[in-house]
């Protein structure tokens, strides 16, 4: 087909991460509601968080499609710079994933608390999981760019970019389905 | 390789593709604080405009950050043919589940009306079974026994008054065996519709989570204590020193006739022998 095999591959992982996040999203789904006791999702989300992480997530999604640009132009100082803040972005979105997940366990909701909490911190944790993996990535894509090891920076920084990408939109949906039709 | 397979390649932006990065990374942030307006109480938005929103976010994310748009065909088919799968799949499932409508009950209590209807914006508006208080927050929770329900209808159908069941006409010229197996018979039925989801038509319940109201002493001790935790609920109690995480809801929209034949079908079934218990002796406790 005259395309980039590494390419192919991570388009093909993302079609099947699809059916990963799919399965997390509709068990949340189906389970929406029926919790017996609290806490229920209004008594622990707290707006501020999550908005504020949902708009570093995105901005991280800039920050990575300037770096593959820059990969792509074969300038490789900006693109070093634009990859370390998509990890800065990616660690934030953690961090604030730590402090949103230390506050509901304070507050009640843990893993077995109700059908709420188990849907909830396997949804989001696998979410958070992925950001991780993602900035680890970055991590050895950046280390073997400045050590020249890598041929062709532009595609690998293209395919890691694919994963980030996928990874933002994932948020995205969960955003949208777990956070903002609580306050419809 | 890198300047023929040029992945990101799309003429019309090509002469300034930051500008137009830049410009759709504006345009997300705008759509995403529009829908962030109801999280923060200044305005309610729909359910499915947000659905809507979120689709087109998603939709830009893949064409332009990740250049399906304009790339080769095949990527868009790996992508977007198990994304439909999968929405298709999810659509199923919460079919199954009858979880189109969100089910946390709203209802109209006492002065915290507000509070409760702020926390628990649900579309029901149907009565709250048992309130239950958390350990940790203090907040008071609704709790249904949604096990029980796969649908709206189906607990709207249970919330139905009941007026006078059939087979307690002429009461007071029954005999007292006549009476006990109208209410054992009507029992029954009312136990597997309303209360066998949890404590199970073997009366054993679930270890840890439904006590069990076979051997149970609140059962084998005087009727009032039975009828009232039916008509009030009763939770945080633990019962031959095991406690349960689940609340006992109340009952009152259960009519008296019901709630007799109830405790009297618990209180002789499952090897208890407790006797018969009267609807007047409900309507008493009320």
């Amino acid at each position: 087909m005259g395309v980039d095999n590494y390419k192919l591959a991570m388009w093909t992982f993302l079609g099947s991460e699809c059916f990963f996040f799919g399965s997390l999203i509709g068990t949340y789904m189906s389970y929406r509601g029926k919790s017996l006791t609290g806490p229920y999702p209004l008594d622990v989300f707290d707006p501020a968080v999550t908005s504020i992480s949902t708009f570093d997530l995105l901005a991280s999604s800039l920050f990575m499609v300037l770096a593959v640009h820059y990969a792509k132009a074969g300038e490789i100082n900006k693109m070093l710079g634009w990859v370390a803040a998509t990890m800065v972005g990616g660690l934030i979105f953690l961090g604030f994933q730590y402090y949103e997940f230390s506050h509901f366990v304070h507050e009640g909701l843990t893993l077995k608390s109700n059908l709420f909490g188990a849907t909830f911190y396997v949804l989001t944790g696998f979410h958070g999981t992925h950001v991780a993996v993602g900035v680890l990535l970055l991590g050895s894509l950046a280390w073997s760019a400045k050590r020249g090891h890598l041929a062709n920076i532009g595609e690998t920084t293209e395919v890691i970019g694919l994963y980030w990408h996928f990874v933002d939109v994932v948020w995205i949906v969960i955003f949208t389905l777990v956070y903002l039709l609580e306050y419809t | 390789m890198s300047a023929p397979t040029q992945g990101g390649g799309h003429a019309s932006a090509a002469h300034n593709p930051i500008r137009m990065y830049i410009g759709i990374f504006v345009a997300l942030t705008v759509v995403t604080l529009f829908e962030m307006l109801p999280l923060f109480g200044i305005v309610n938005l729909p359910g499915a405009l947000l659905l809507g929103l979120s689709a087109l976010k998603f939709v830009v994310v893949c064409s332009f950050f990740m250049h399906l748009w304009g790339d080769h065909p095949v990527f868009s088919r790996l992508f977007y043919i198990p994304l439909a799968m999968v929405i298709l799949t999810v659509m199923a499932l919460m079919s199954m589940f009858g979880s189109w409508t969100l089910a946390y009950r709203t209802t109209e209590r006492g002065t915290d009306t507000e509070e409760v209807a702020a926390r628990y914006r649900g579309v029901w508006e149907g009565e709250c079974n048992a309130w239950v208080k958390s350990a940790f927050t203090g907040n008071e929770y609704c709790s249904s026994p949604w096990v029980a329900f796969s649908t709206d209808a189906a607990y709207a159908a249970l919330q139905q008054p009941v007026a006078d069941i059939p087979e307690f006409a002429g009461w007071d010229t029954k005999t007292p065996d006549e009476k006990q197996a109208v209410l054992m018979a009507v029992g029954e039925g009312v136990y597997n519709t309303n209360c066998g989801a949890c404590h199970q038509a073997t009366g054993l319940g679930l270890p840890t989570v439904f006590p069990p109201l076979a051997n149970d002493p609140m059962v084998a001790g005087p009727a009032e204590a039975h009828i009232g935790v039916v008509l009030k609920g009763m939770s945080g109690v633990a019962i031959n020193g095991v406690s349960y995480a689940s609340a006992m809801p109340a009952w009152p929209q259960l009519s008296d006739q019901q709630i007799a034949a109830i405790v009297t079908y618990e209180r002789n079934s499952w090897g208890n022998k407790s006797g018969m218990v009267e609807p007047a002796q409900v309507a008493a406790l009320r």
